[in-house]
């Protein structure tokens, strides 16, 4: 395991460590002598407390009332407004509390067992807790549970009555499909693992809860399948999600800059997603998911470069050559306008006679050399790539339009660029959406430029050059113990049909070997379907006749004889 | 183990050592094999090749013999502290000069071919820092790299040879066996000295193989395809251009990938040649470079090889400039290669087999080879 | 030559100051010794170049050591 993991952060020393909890401690807003102190007895300094310690923020609500047969009972209702559900907890708390003063005959409420009853008979919420520190309900309170202090008592309950205005499931916009589910991930931890556990109905599948930001306190979930997954690549997620020391957690891309492999690289070492099928189908793989509260982007770990041209669109809609064609738009993409300037600036005599006279006619009256020629071009469209991208739709809409027309066409007609330029970047743009995963996309076209620039100084020579740099470099990088470039080197070349091509599923019987599940086996191998034959001397449609709806008794009949040829078949 | 941690599967080691005898051999060698043996040059290539499976097969045996170590750290254990390093420094130092060789055969291919203008330092410098890039990453890096891009390059040589069939003449193949027997040991003793330049990068990362008890059938896989290879290429040329036409080419190979057309709208596609050639040139740059790093390193006892690449790579850069004046001194070093490397390399693994069988080491069973088995390792 | 000169020096205070570091972090003083050696040896030798000093070409020292067993490969020659 050693060497699996040798390129991982070093471990920290434990000395070190304390020093940066320290800092961090440094950091919490809340003075520790506060948070560490237990419930008060008296209801109205507890009350003072939260309101000081919320320093009187309008959303925090403080209900207090009194109830019991002579009301002498004296509650306070403490929750954060929006966070709670008001409905469910006038249901399941104040309505038991305020119209209820005899559970039964023995039980009487008083003020001496007054904690107790509420806890066992009147709070009618499912899941409640009790809790003694200030501390940790004030954990809970934020988190969405209501605080129910009750005078007299060194406790509160906290029934969990969360409910927030929540975005309802939707279609994912990034990841735009044909043919599959069409929810997506929502901005809640919990709805997302229970569009997980919808998909995956076993018991082994685990989300275990992290807390991450001490400022922000969010909740991080690392799921995996129990007995699918290898158990140190668990370990190893859970070991860097817990050194994470930081104020905030806002997005997943926080925690993914954490806990990366290597960060001087241009790819992304973890794979992301707003679909939930295409993170049970990799938990199923025997990888880890990392959801995060807040945010519908769930990372997907370990990840290799080849998964980042697949679709989960592939997995559905049985298309196995769009594959290919997705490896070819990478190389496209990457070497297109590169080729262009090594081509047209240091070997012209490799492009046929007829197109080079042609090009060289287009850049007739260009005044710069063909480096400057591309990058102006390639850089114009990457600009409007952005602008359309950060614009609301209609305004986008209307950048291509500018784009295309007016910049395209008006360069060429000025005479600032050739058309070819035109043409060449035009491709390579198309190509790059291509690659199904934006980021890889993103990453594939800022390689580029320096593909262009070495094409612009030492011609093909540099773009092999830059070619081989940029495989060495795939090839040293590693996710949480995967090589990058995997399964293609180190070759397992029984897993290129999911690479390469996309095998049919009955095919795909073997989770992928350096996941190193316990269980690689996904289903049994021969499953290739398989029809009946065509018995002989019988014309094939008179069997299509045969087994049409209406014709069942017959049907019946020639099963039975079916049987008997076939036996008669084995005799001889 | 030693400094390197790295595993490589057998493929992978197959690979690399052909393509770091493959990759210069086919450059230059052709032309040269002309000159001396003309349309017999087959024959050589297929002595050089049986020789070169006894030499293979010396290597593997040493190496199965120490499973966990590599070529300097047997010989410190078998010669003693300072003879052994002595050795390792004398295998550093080839290997080093050699690296420097063969950077300089390809950035004058550049010159020559693709970029008359530039330069040749720029092209030096190009190689050399692609080369310490890579060997900077380690051997399964580059390893990994060379078993995606060898099968590639093969795979384009052999569409090349056999785009070029329909132009080939065969009867300039014939008379057979006319040349001395002399001119075809000088021929075959040239393409050992190749052959023997894997078999020694080889013993340095042997016990890298994820099984070095399972390596044996390395040496045979090896020369199998490096002779099939050179075959292919040899007889080629020859039955192209003839035998005195070929001697006179300098590339003669590249002068095959020229010949070929396709359908009349794909032409002059040898600067693909060229491109593949700059690919495989620097991964046979990365495996000497390395083995040389590695060889300094163990020898002078240090924990790692890394903080020696990059002076070394300085050092590269000012050794291809020193080494030759132009490009038929090159071509006069391929004169002495045999004899140096024979004597050098073949002389240092000779004797450290010699050792091994004298001091009848007991084959290792259990210990190392076990724990090989149990780490399944990337690679 | 000056130019040449300068990025020669600067190459080799580059290749410094993004090694010594690491080898100081990891406490590798003997590895440290062989680095500024070898580095040492690389920079005398590329300024020597650069300067057009007279260097002993390895390449004449293997025609000599080798010669006598060339000779034998190569009789007319």
């Amino acid at each position: 395991m050693t060497l699996v993991f040798r390129k991982l952060r070093k471990p920290l020393k434990p000395s070190e460590l304390k020093k940066r909890k320290m800092d961090a401690r440094l950091q919490e807003l809340q003075p520790k002598a506060i948070l560490e102190q237990p419930v008060n007895t008296d209801l109205d300094s507890n009350i003072k407390l939260m309101k000081e310690l919320f320093g009187n923020s309008s959303d925090l609500v403080v209900r207090e009332f009194h109830f019991g047969s002579d009301k002498e009972i004296r509650v306070a209702l403490v929750f954060i407004d929006g966070l709670v559900d008001k409905v469910s907890l006038s249901e399941a708390v104040l309505k038991p509390l305020l119209y209820r003063t005899i559970v039964d005959e023995e039980r009487r409420l008083l003020p001496g067992n007054a904690f107790e009853l509420i806890r066992d008979w009147l709070v009618t919420f499912s899941s409640t807790k009790e809790v003694e520190k200030i501390g940790v309900l004030l954990d809970l309170v934020l988190a969405g549970f209501a605080a129910l202090f009750v005078d007299g008592f060194d406790r509160a309950l906290a029934p969990e009555v969360k409910g927030w205005k929540d975005r309802s499931i939707e279609e994912p916009k990034a990841e735009s499909f044909v043919r599959g589910p069409r929810d997506g991930f929502t901005e809640t931890i919990r709805t997302n693992t229970a569009l997980i556990r919808r998909r995956v109905r076993t018991p082994r599948l685990r989300f275990d809860m992290y807390q991450v930001g001490t400022v922000t306190k969010t909740d991080v979930c690392v799921a995996y399948i129990d007995g699918l997954v290898n158990p140190a690549t668990v370990e190893e997620v859970k070991r860097r999600i817990e050194s994470i020391d930081t104020d905030s957690i806002l997005e997943s891309g926080y925690i993914e800059d954490f806990i990366k492999d290597d960060t001087r690289t241009p790819f992304n070492l973890l794979d992301r997603t707003e679909r939930p099928d295409k993170v049970a189908g990799a938990l199923v793989e025997g990888r880890v998911a990392i959801l995060v509260d807040t945010t519908p982007f769930v990372l997907i770990v370990p990840a290799v470069f080849s998964e980042f041209l697949q679709s989960t669109e592939d997995y559905y809609e049985w298309n196995s050559s769009v594959r290919s064609l997705r490896w070819l738009a990478v190389l496209i993409t990457l070497t297109l306008p590169s080729l262009y300037v090594a081509l047209t600036t240091f070997h012209q005599e490799m492009i046929p006679t007829g197109l080079a006279l042609s090009m060289a006619a287009g850049r007739e009256g260009v005044p710069y050399p063909a480096v400057v020629e591309a990058l102006i071009m390639e850089v114009t469209f990457d600009l409007l790539r952005e602008a359309g991208t950060r614009m609301p739709r209609s305004i986008g809409q209307t950048l291509g339009v500018v784009g295309a027309i007016v910049l395209g066409q008006a360069a060429v007609a000025a005479g600032i660029v050739s058309p070819f330029i035109v043409i060449v970047v035009a491709l390579t743009a198309v190509t790059s959406f291509l690659i199904p995963n934006y980021s890889a996309s993103l990453t594939v076209r800022l390689l580029r430029y320096p593909m262009l620039l070495l094409a612009g100084v030492f011609g093909l020579v540099g773009i092999f050059w830059g070619l081989m740099m940029l495989l060495l470099h795939m090839a040293s990088l590693r996710s949480f113990g995967v090589p990058y470039l995997y399964p293609i080197t180190p070759a397992v070349p029984a897993e290129w049909k999911d690479v390469f091509y996309r095998a049919p599923w009955w095919k795909m019987d073997k989770r992928p070997l350096l996941l190193r599940s316990p269980n690689r086996r996904r289903q049994s191998s021969a499953q290739r379907p398989e029809f009946p034959p065509v018995r002989p001397g019988r014309e094939p449609e008179a069997v299509i006749e045969e087994n049409r709806p209406g014709a069942e008794n017959q049907d019946k009949k020639n099963a039975s004889s079916s049987g008997k040829t076939s036996g008669k078949n084995g005799k001889r | 183990m030693g400094i390197e941690k790295g595993k490589i599967s057998r493929i992978q080691a197959v690979f690399l050592v052909t393509n770091a005898t493959l990759a210069t051999m086919v450059l230059y060698v052709p032309a040269l094999l002309a000159r001396e043996t003309g349309q017999d040059a087959w024959i050589t290539v297929i002595l050089a090749g049986a020789v070169g499976v006894l030499y293979g097969g010396i290597v593997v045996s040493i190496g199965a013999r120490f499973p966990d170590k590599n070529f300097v750290e047997y010989s410190i254990e078998l010669l003693g502290p300072w003879a052994g390093r002595a050795v390792g420094i004398i295998f550093g130092l080839f290997f080093l000069y050699r690296t420097g060789v063969v950077i300089r055969e390809f950035s004058e291919l550049l010159v020559n071919l693709v970029m008359p203008e530039t330069p040749l330092v720029v092209f030096n410098i190009l190689i050399v820092s692609l080369a310490t890039y890579g060997v900077y990453l380690g051997l399964e890096v580059f390893a990994r790299v060379n078993e995606i891009l060898f099968p590639i390059a093969l795979f384009i040589g052999t569409v090349f040879i056999a785009l070029a069939i329909p132009e080939m003449e065969f009867y300039q193949l014939k008379p057979v066996l006319v040349h001395s027997l002399p001119a075809l040991l000088r021929g075959s003793s040239l393409l050992l000295s190749f052959y023997m330049e894997g078999g020694g990068a080889l013993l340095m990362f042997y016990p890298n193989l994820r099984r070095p008890e399972d390596g044996k059938p390395i040496s045979y896989q090896v020369a199998l395809l490096l002779v099939l290879a050179m075959l292919a290429d040899i007889v080629g040329v020859i039955a192209l251009f003839g035998p005195e036409e070929a001697a006179r080419l300098i590339f003669p190979t590249y002068e095959l990938a020229k010949t070929v057309h396709l359908g009349g709208f794909i032409e002059h596609i040898e600067s693909l040649v060229v491109g593949i050639w700059i690919t495989m040139g620097g991964l046979k740059v990365m495996v000497f470079y390395y083995v040389s790093a590695l060889a300094f390193a163990e020898s002078w006892d240090l924990r790692d090889y890394r903080p020696l690449v990059l002076p070394m790579g300085m050092i590269l850069a000012a050794l291809t400039v020193l080494e030759f004046a132009d490009t038929n001194q090159i071509r006069t070093f391929f004169r002495y290669m045999p004899a140096f490397t024979v004597t050098v390399l073949g002389g240092i693994t000779i004797l450290i087999y010699l050792l091994t069988i004298i001091r009848k080491k007991d084959t290792p069973g259990g210990g190392a080879a076990q724990g090989h088995k149990n780490e399944r390792s990337t690679s | 030559m000056l130019w040449n000169l300068l990025l020669v020096i600067l190459l080799g205070v580059g290749i410094a100051l993004y090694e010594v570091p690491k080898l100081l972090n990891r406490q590798m003083r003997r590895e440290l010794f062989a680095f500024s050696s070898v580095l040492l040896l690389a920079v005398a030798l590329a300024v020597a170049l650069v300067l057009r000093l007279p260097v002993p070409n390895p390449t004449r020292g293997i025609e000599i050591l080798f010669g006598p067993l060339t000779r034998l490969l190569y009789p007319a020659s």
